[in-house]
């Protein structure tokens, strides 16, 4: 079989486009789940675009006004990805074990747009600025002694969004949901110590 | 042959024959109604009768149909509660990060 150059070029060309496709791929989430492994407690929240459409959709639907209000946020994300592990003590989880995701936001493009370090405390916020005055995404990887969070909203999402996001408006308080997950013997226990943990940051 | 003679052959021809000893019970029998007994034995039962058959599909289906769909309803109902769940616990987190990089950011900004 003859090669030409022709051939050769396309070849190359297609070599190209398959990392460039490569490079944008989403980031594999699960080789966030060994941070985890010597945490107290750790909150798995994973959500892609079928799953937000079903939850959507039941927002709002016993009456409620603030998840009536957030459907318009929520209906044209396409994933929704929440890791949070707390720890009893320090050095229970390894910080290098975020880096892999902070390479991959920086390589796919997502603007640094709070980086803070104070003492042992790093917090960045990045955002995906596509150019048509809206954000692509929002991510936030934070690292604490005794807690480590990681959001990844991959979506469209306004400012008004943000706001909402950031505000009190529409979106219940996590002591009262996590109460609602654990209605029963739980609840009794839960009503102390646990909800202050977990809210209390 | 003569007249005489041909009288005598028709005459021998057109006798009458006495019936054989069984032939009234032969017709009685051959007339007689089947029996009740007879007649559910040559019936088929109703399960060969297609009929039937079809007949006790649709009620089976009509049966098994609303439960069915009831429990995928069910189903469905409890994966968006499920979902809805855990978006708003999502959006929660994501809250809560927010206001606390809001309050670094002020207090590294009061800070410097």
């Amino acid at each position: 079989m003859k090669i030409t150059r022709q051939s050769l070029i396309l070849f190359t060309f297609a070599l190209f486009a398959l990392a460039s496709v490569a490079s944008a791929q989403d980031f594999d989430f699960k080789k966030l789940d060994k941070l985890g492994d010597h945490a107290k407690s750790s909150t798995n929240v994973t959500l892609n675009s079928d799953v937000l459409k079903l939850a959507s959709a039941f927002l709002g639907s016993d009456g409620d006004k603030d998840g009536e209000s957030l459907k318009s946020l929520v209906a044209n994300l396409k994933a929704v990805y929440v890791r949070e592990y707390e720890f009893d003590k320090p050095g229970q989880y390894d910080e290098a074990d975020l880096e892999p995701l902070r390479k991959w936001l920086k390589a796919s493009n997502w603007n640094t747009i709070v980086d803070v370090k104070e003492d042992k405390e790093y917090t960045q916020v990045y955002m995906q600025t596509p150019g048509d005055g809206k954000v692509g995404g929002l991510a936030i990887v934070s690292s604490e002694p005794t807690e480590v969070s990681v959001i990844y909203v991959d979506g469209p999402l306004n400012p008004a969004d943000i706001r909402k996001l950031s505000g009190n408006m529409g979106i219940p308080d996590i002591g009262k949901l996590t109460d609602e997950a654990a209605r029963g013997a739980a609840k009794a226990n839960r009503k102390g110590t646990d909800n202050k943990s977990k809210t209390g940051k | 042959m003569n007249e005489e003679s041909l009288e005598k052959a028709l005459r021998e021809s057109l006798r009458r024959e006495p019936a054989p000893a069984d032939f009234a019970a032969k017709v009685l029998a051959a007339t007689r109604p089947a029996s009740v007994t007879e007649m559910k034995a040559k019936a088929k039962p109703w399960i060969a009768r297609p009929m039937a058959l079809a007949l006790a599909a649709a009620i089976g289906a009509m049966a098994i149909i609303p439960s069915v769909v009831l429990e995928y309803h069910r189903r469905e109902e409890a994966r968006g509660q499920k979902a809805k769940h855990d978006l708003l616990i999502a959006l929660a987190i994501t809250r809560n990060q927010l206001q606390q990089v809001r309050q670094k950011v002020q207090h590294t900004g009061k800070a410097q």
